[in-house]
């Protein structure tokens, strides 16, 4: 059976909402240091978060920052060492570097992340002989492409729902606008904010930029179930504590039923600005093809 | 003696920025490098290019760095040998299973790791040095300090941009434009993305569209994402120090303005080593051809952006 995971970026969220639905989660906030709570910069919150998933026996995934420049890399080995202190299931990065370090110097187990920017093949099997364990395509892939990657001994995950990242900055944009929001770090970033310009709509997390629209695969689930990966994940990161809950008991039942439209209608009652499928069929990323639902 | 390399986005332009003073020029294989097909050469051209160079006793690199799709690796293969006989000094990867393919097949042939592989950190450096790259391509953002402890701790060469744009995001690590509008084309045989820089084709610029930050209320409008500018000039005499290739981007841009920008900095490197600087002329020099520039860039910002509205409306 596919795993099915999210992500919680701090102790806060996780002790307000249910990851009943999930397999594993995916701890920390990977696009902001600052964060407020955020359990990569957070050690005691990290270990009762670890503690309290592990006695709901799921597995834990600890994430990393996404985008480490040189004086990043100490607080990331800190939090590295942290992880294997608390006996997590992963690591999850996004860097190069950062990956190579783990195997070369933990040989623990590696996810790579969305933003590692896998795109081809070769770079599948070089991971592979890295040792790395599973990979995230990079989100730009049609599922022709993904499924090509099977090839290898390397678990695949994808997102199946939630908000994409659509790039990556040295800094918060948003901050720029901190007196005409009349809010600053760490509190802006947890509003409902959004970039708009005519027929695009982004929403500002971070050093991040992710998609305005939610990605749903919901109509499209077997396309994917006949590559036959290994996890689906739902991108919560950003969003409202009930929402990872939400979403995630939809797709449960969607992994272990079938299509209930009235699931589908509440997934897109959720997206303020509609939804999408990425660029798993080809074309731009914010179109929503059509499927089961017509 | 850090090298000077200008862009090739034509013959006409690998011509004049070696006439220019050029050590080197990277060109565009067609189909396959990170620009519009219009700025890449084909494979006659490329030989041509190559002459032209070993004439003038200078070298070309060139610039592979679209990502192919899986079924696209055996035609990267025989692009790679192509290249190979045809002589170029260098290719220029973004993908790192690639890089360990060119340095299986040609460990002679230099590896430069892209701009697009968005270069970070250290260890990052130091991996990217052990897949076969001998020269990383330095993000804009990255701070001279970083720049030398990357440079001391991986002991690999470095290439600085000094005439780019510098983007909202991390270079390479951006699909925004693909989210917006994206056309799936092909030439030659090879799939080519309009629309994503990462996988061949031009980015739309959605950066300097014109956006609202909305919410409750409309906090701001108006306003771009940052999408500035990028030429150095102060930090050049201390650069040519430690790091080993000083590029010029600017394929897209006329043939006449980059071969000033080019001959600009080939006589401001020269005074630097000379050590007859002095940096205000200098300064109101460079503000003269930012304004020229400047003015090519938004001419062709706006015949993108009606590119992408187009792929929408289709």
């Amino acid at each position: 059976m596919v795993e099915l995971v999210t992500n919680v970026p701090t102790l806060e969220v996780l002790s307000k909402c249910s990851v009943e639905p999930y397999d594993a989660i995916y701890l920390g906030n990977p696009y902001c240091w600052d964060y407020d709570g955020n359990l990569i910069s957070n050690f005691n919150d990290l270990e009762v978060a670890i503690e309290m998933l592990k006695e709901m026996g799921k597995k834990v995934y600890i994430t990393t920052f996404a985008a480490p420049r040189n004086a990043d890399l100490p607080k990331i080995f800190k939090l590295i060492d942290k992880a294997l202190e608390l006996n997590v299931d992963a690591i999850e990065s996004t860097n190069y570097g950062v990956i190579n370090y783990i195997k070369k110097e933990y040989d623990f187990r590696v996810h790579a992340g969305g933003f590692t920017n896998i795109y081809t093949s070769a770079t599948v099997e070089l991971l592979e002989n890295l040792g790395v364990e599973r990979i995230m395509p990079a989100y730009e892939l049609p599922i022709e492409d993904i499924e090509k990657f099977k090839e290898y001994d390397v678990e695949i995950e994808v997102v199946v729902h939630g908000k994409i990242p659509l790039g990556i900055s040295h800094n918060c944009f948003l901050l720029e606008f901190k007196d005409d929001v009349g809010m600053d770090c760490p509190h802006i970033c947890k509003q409902e904010i959004w970039y708009k310009s005519d027929d695009l709509v982004l929403k500002p997390f971070g050093n991040a930029t992710l998609s305005g629209k939610d990605l749903c695969m919901y109509e499209h689930i077997e396309k994917l179930n006949e590559l036959n990966l290994d996890a689906y994940r739902i991108e919560s990161i950003s969003e409202r504590i009930s929402y990872r809950e939400m979403v995630g008991k939809i797709y449960r039942k969607r992994l272990e039923g079938g299509f209930i439209k009235e699931d589908f209608e509440k997934l897109k009652s959720l997206a303020k600005y509609g939804i999408c499928n990425g660029f798993y069929f080809n074309k731009a990323g914010q179109i929503y093809v059509g499927g089961l639902d017509g | 003696m850090v090298e000077l390399l200008a862009p090739g986005g034509s013959l006409e332009m690998v011509k004049a920025v070696f006439d220019a003073g050029a050590d080197s020029v990277y060109v565009g294989v067609k189909g396959w490098s990170r620009r519009a097909s219009r700025y890449e050469l084909d494979d006659e051209q490329i030989i041509k290019a190559v002459k032209i160079a070993e004439n003038d006793g200078k070298s070309v690199r060139a610039a592979i760095n679209a990502m192919p799709k899986t079924h696209e690796i055996k035609m990267f293969k025989e692009k790679l040998d192509f290249l190979y006989s045809a002589g170029v000094d260098a290719v220029i990867l973004n993908d790192v299973g690639l890089m360990k393919i060119v340095k299986d097949s040609y460990p002679d042939l230099k590896i430069v790791a892209s701009i697009g592989c968005n270069i970070l950190n250290y260890e990052e450096a130091k991996f990217y040095r052990d897949a076969g790259a001998r020269m990383i391509v330095a993000d804009c953002k990255l701070s001279m300090d970083e720049l030398r402890e990357i440079k001391e701790k991986a002991r690999v060469g470095i290439e600085v941009l000094i005439h780019a744009n510098t983007d909202f995001t991390y270079l390479g690590k951006c699909w925004m434009s693909s989210y917006k509008a994206l056309r799936v084309e092909s030439i030659n045989g090879k799939s080519y993305y309009v629309g994503s820089p990462n996988r061949g084709g031009v980015c739309f610029r959605p950066c300097l569209m014109k956006w609202s930050l909305i919410g409750n209320k409309t906090y701001a409008e108006g306003f771009n994402l940052p999408n500035t500018m990028f030429l150095l000039l102060d930090e050049i005499p201390e650069l040519v120090n430690f790091v080993d290739c000083l590029k010029i981007q600017g394929r897209e841009y006329s043939t006449g303005l980059i071969k000033k920008i080019v001959e600009f900095y080939r006589n401001f490197m020269d005074a630097c080593i000379a050590n007859e600087v002095n940096l205000d002329d200098w300064r109101a020099k460079l503000h003269e051809l930012a304004k020229q520039r400047d003015a090519e860039r938004i001419r062709k910002t706006i015949e993108l952006m009606k590119v992408a509205d187009n792929e929408i409306r289709i």
